[in-house]
């Protein structure tokens, strides 16, 4: 079998300690990174998805999405993933174990859409394979075999006011929780996602908030992150 | 699969011993050597055991009178060129060199032409013989059947050409590997290779296995490109002044071989064959095509274009039908019949892994259908939808999508997150119920309140942006949009990209 060949990133990957995850993140991993065939469930937020994606397919040089049509592209560009090296399979059908699990067998990085459940045996043939190659799993909607349950349980949207402004970023919480070395108390992260460039950043980063008064006097508001991208009108 | 592709083949057997001119009827044992090994030999060398390909030692020890010589690539189509203007002059123009001795053409136009593929084949072997060599001509429905027919003499019919091919042993694929392997596993012919189901064959030897089985199968190794190019990838060199020497000549095409594949790789293409052109002072044109088919490299490409042209000059093809001394005016390559390039993803992806996901993807191919899996490029558009472009894998992509830009009232970043491919019905209401309407000046009758997209929660508005307008092709009637576009955040968090269009409102995306 061609997967028989050991593929240098990928061993490396398995001894040493998984896949990247944005700093921001690390706090709500074990370990602070992606776990080799480890799944996350990641809720609903696709912006999540593609957060934990982003960092861990530039790593992988490979990453794939099932089942996930209306996935954005351009907001997987702004959050740093190649869309260029994504396989795309909008479309799996029934057959999507056997779908994924094929791919397991050649990406690193798995993205995944709301497939409903596997049956018990494909599940369990699924979850083999993700151990045997160390691929990763991210799913949006509930997943049985995920260690890491992550939610964002609050979101606030700023630059939007009464018919004014522009949407320029995202405060969020996550809420992760899990079982085995994921496992213990509900861990939290407050972050940007997206923050103005459009990745994943740290909630100290963005001083100036539109609507906002309270966060605004932190510091100085900074004139390019502000107007960035108004050129719309017109 | 409506139209099968025929293909005629005209071989002429032992080209390299016929041009060295030395032993003209084959009578004496000669043998032509290139890299060591046997690369053509006399009747009379045959008749002693000495094969193509074999090693120099093994030769010499069958028949120890073996007359040898070094191999002339040069000599060889400098001898095949007036064969070749002579069967352009009698029998068709798009004649298609694989190497010199060693010619295909399209049969389907010529074929109805002379009435029938045997009368065509027929006026072949006279035209050959006219200029004094023998020929084989045989017919299939690939240029790879057709090459094994032509030794044989033979017209496959259409649609016979697996059955044709199924008897050969699978060494004629010319992939010493696989057919080692093939034996191994039992399989020594090509029809017992060619039963092999299509999506296995791809999961076991990757995308050259699967090659190697559509050659087997009576298909052509490659699908031909169903989109057609809108970019020309041509590459030319104007001479100016007019150079009458070949040097410069054919310094320019080590260039333009250079510009040419530098060109199909960023297309994500190979061709099949390429044409070398070239323009005099007088207006007159020199074409000839080559056979490509991505195995050639620069150096080769450029090594064809200086052969073909010393051979036109050893013709007197390159003067003018007035006056001796022509000066080129202008060197072309084009490339034709593109197909997706395998090495492509090895740009993207490295070299590692890269077999195992072409299996991968040619696996679910196989499952799902071609166009199932595909990759994504980004293109123009105003649109969060329309800038994103679905290429099934293993395609060529586009050239024609929509240029970079500007764009005004493109939207600005950051991009919702969830695009789904068909817009989904919404209703935005006012506090009164009454749905939200925006006037020609933009001005929106009430405050948003409450947002109701299909399939989801009925939400309440804590804020919107815009209305931002945006009116696309009013030249053309039928394609004219106008419409609006308003960003809405909601109180419990999440906020919509929205476009009101002919007084209804759509969600066109979400930000999360």
């Amino acid at each position: 079998m061609a997967s028989a060949v050991p593929v240098p990133s990928r061993d490396d990957a398995r001894n040493g300690a998984g896949f990247p995850v944005a700093s921001e993140l690390e706090c709500l991993l074990p370990g602070g990174r992606l776990r080799p065939g480890s799944a996350v469930s990641v809720g609903q937020d696709l912006p999540l998805l593609l957060a934990l994606a982003a960092p861990a397919a530039a790593e992988a040089g490979a990453w794939a999405v099932v089942g996930l049509p209306q996935l954005g592209v351009l907001a997987a560009d702004s959050m740093g993933l190649n869309v260029g090296t994504g396989l795309w399979v909008d479309h799996p059908g029934k057959r999507w174990p056997d779908v994924v699990a094929t791919l397991a067998e050649a990406v690193p990085v798995l993205l995944l859409g709301p497939l409903g459940p596997a049956p018990d045996r494909q599940a369990r043939r699924l979850a083999a394979v993700l151990r045997r190659t160390g691929a990763v799993l991210l799913t949006t909607g509930a997943w049985a075999g995920a260690e890491l349950r992550m939610a964002v349980t609050a979101s606030h949207w700023e630059g939007v006011g009464a018919g004014h402004g522009l949407l320029r970023a995202r405060r969020v919480q996550v809420v992760a929780t899990g079982r085995g070395a994921a496992g213990g108390a509900p861990r939290t992260a407050r972050l940007w996602l997206p923050g103005p460039d459009g990745r994943a950043c740290p909630f100290e980063n963005i001083p100036d908030a539109v609507d906002t008064p309270a966060d605004a006097p932190d510091a100085a508001p900074s004139g390019e992150a502000r107007h960035g991208g108004l050129h719309v009108v017109g | 699969m409506s139209a099968i592709e025929r293909v005629a083949c005209a071989w002429l057997p032992d080209w390299p011993i016929v041009a060295d001119g030395s032993n003209p009827d084959g009578a004496r044992a000669t043998a032509v050597v290139g890299g060591g090994k046997i690369v053509a030999c006399s009747a009379a060398a045959r008749a002693l055991g000495v094969r193509r390909g074999m090693r120099l030692r093994q030769a010499t020890g069958r028949a120890p009178g073996l007359e040898l010589s070094e191999r002339d690539v040069e000599g060889e189509i400098r001898c095949f060129e007036p064969v070749l203007q002579h069967l352009e002059q009698h029998i068709a123009p798009r004649w298609e060199v694989i190497r010199p001795g060693l010619l295909v053409l399209p049969a389907h136009g010529p074929a109805r032409y002379f009435g029938g593929e045997r009368a065509l084949a027929d006026r072949i072997t006279e035209a050959i013989s006219a200029v004094g060599f023998t020929v084989r001509v045989g017919a299939a429905d690939t240029v790879f059947a057709a090459a094994l027919a032509a030794r044989q003499g033979r017209l496959v019919p259409a649609g016979r050409t697996a059955r044709f091919l199924a008897p050969y042993p699978v060494g004629v694929l010319g992939r010493p590997e696989l057919a080692v392997l093939l034996t191994r596993m039992g399989l020594p012919t090509l029809g017992a290779f060619a039963a092999l189901p299509g999506d296995r064959v791809t999961a076991r030897f990757g995308t050259d296995g699967a090659a190697a089985h559509r050659i087997a199968r009576g298909l052509e190794a490659r699908g031909l490109s169903t989109r057609a190019p809108g970019q020309d990838l041509t590459v030319a060199h104007q001479f100016k002044p007019a150079v009458a020497l070949l040097e410069p000549v054919a310094f320019a095409a080590k260039e333009l071989a250079r510009q040419l594949h530098e060109r199909l790789a960023a297309a994500g293409a190979v061709c099949a064959r390429i044409e070398v052109a070239l323009e005099l002072t007088g207006g007159k044109r020199l074409t000839r095509l080559w056979r490509h088919e991505g195995k050639l490299s620069e150096l080769a490409v450029a090594e064809r274009v200086r052969w073909q042209l010393a051979a036109w000059q050893e013709t007197g093809a390159l003067a003018d039908d007035g006056g001796p001394a022509a000066g080129i005016v202008r060197l072309a390559l084009r490339p034709e019949a593109l197909s997706a390039a395998t090495g492509r993803q090895q740009q993207l992806f490295g070299a590692s892994g890269i077999a195992e996901l072409e299996a991968a993807a040619a696996r679910l191919q196989a499952m799902l259908g071609h166009d199932a899996v595909t990759r994504v490029a980004l293109g123009g558009g105003r649109g969060p939808a329309e800038r994103a472009i679905r290429v099934a894998f293993g395609d060529v992509p586009p050239e024609n999508r929509l240029p970079d830009g500007p764009w005004p009232g493109q939207l600005p970043a950051p991009y919702p997150a969830w695009v789904p491919a068909q817009l989904e019905q919404a209703r935005l209401l006012d506090a009164q119920g009454e749905p939200v309407a925006i006037s020609a000046r933009l001005v929106l009758s009430a405050p948003p309140a409450r947002l109701i997209v299909k399939g989801h929660r009925p939400v309440t508005v804590r804020g919107w942006a815009g209305p931002w307008p945006v009116l696309e092709q009013w030249w053309n009637t039928v394609r004219a949009r106008r419409l609006v576009r308003m960003q809405v955040v909601t109180e419990a968090g999440p906020a919509w990209l929205l476009v009101l269009e002919q007084g209804r409102w759509w969600a066109e995306a979400h930000y999360g």
